[in-house]
């Protein structure tokens, strides 16, 4: 109970209450609300991960979240390079795995909270350059 | 009025940028240069939040629900074990009464504002 006590405390303190009646209201949101956006986000995911895997930067399927975690080993041992890579060759921004820890080394985080246009401008500036 | 210098702890002139921090910046310039940068660095939720999501905040304003509500009856024996020098004692069923969204639906909501007092 002593962890559920500090769970509920510091979920809650300092909350304003208008937000607090948000949140109840979110609760009452119907599944249907939550469908369309889960789809929009899998067409994302399914787009954005493709591309990696294609270009030899394997890439597992995200069950979840809206972030893929490709390999950048192809690009240069060390995340944080690899990122240095993308940004100035192909202008592919994105952030070293290894903020994340020791786990996320050897990987780059790479969001697909942007429309389909974006990521479909980005993977074809990522092929250019993997494929050059 | 006499002015106080505000005096910054030597300690934050360790604390850098972080990494993400530092590419959102790279990410800026590069455009201010007129570049395309494909960002995907970041990662927000691009959804509108629901209209009535929206206007619960903006009820809860206009109707002054603005201050944390007391905690129903059946949560009082909770908060109030703290006064003493006891461990408090909730019991699970005190926890779930006290905080789950059917409580919230059924008993906070339903109270407010007024049929508390």
């Amino acid at each position: 109970m002593t962890a559920l006590r500090k769970l509920v405390l510091y979920s809650t303190n300092g909350v304003s209450t208008p937000i607090q009646w948000s949140a109840v209201e979110a609760l009452r949101t119907p599944r249907a609300v939550f469908n369309v956006r889960r789809e929009e986000y899998r067409a994302r995911r399914d787009l954005l991960v493709s591309g990696p895997n294609e270009l030899g930067l394997p890439c597992a399927l995200p069950p979840g979240a809206f972030y893929a975690f490709p390999k950048s080993d192809r690009l240069a041992p060390a995340s944080r390079e690899a990122a240095a890579i993308l940004l100035d060759r192909a202008h592919f921004a994105t952030i070293p795995g290894s903020v994340f820890g020791p786990h996320g080394e050897g990987h780059l985080p790479v969001g697909y909270a942007v429309p389909i246009a974006a990521i479909e401008a980005g993977l074809a500036s990522l092929r250019q350059l993997l494929l050059a | 009025m006499a002015t106080r210098r505000l005096h910054v702890a030597k300690r934050l002139d360790h604390v850098g940028f972080s990494d993400i921090v530092q590419i959102r910046n790279q990410v800026l310039e590069l455009r201010e240069q007129g570049l395309p940068v494909h960002a995907f660095c970041g990662g927000e939720p691009f959804f509108e939040t629901p209209e009535p999501i929206k206007y619960a905040a903006v009820h809860a304003l206009t109707h002054h629900h603005t201050v944390t509500p007391p905690l129903p009856a059946s949560c009082r024996s909770v908060s109030s074990s703290r006064k003493s020098s006891a461990p408090r004692t909730a019991s699970t069923q005190q926890w779930r009464m006290c905080w789950s969204p059917r409580a919230a639906r059924t008993r906070c909501l339903s109270w407010w504002p007024q049929s508390h007092e």
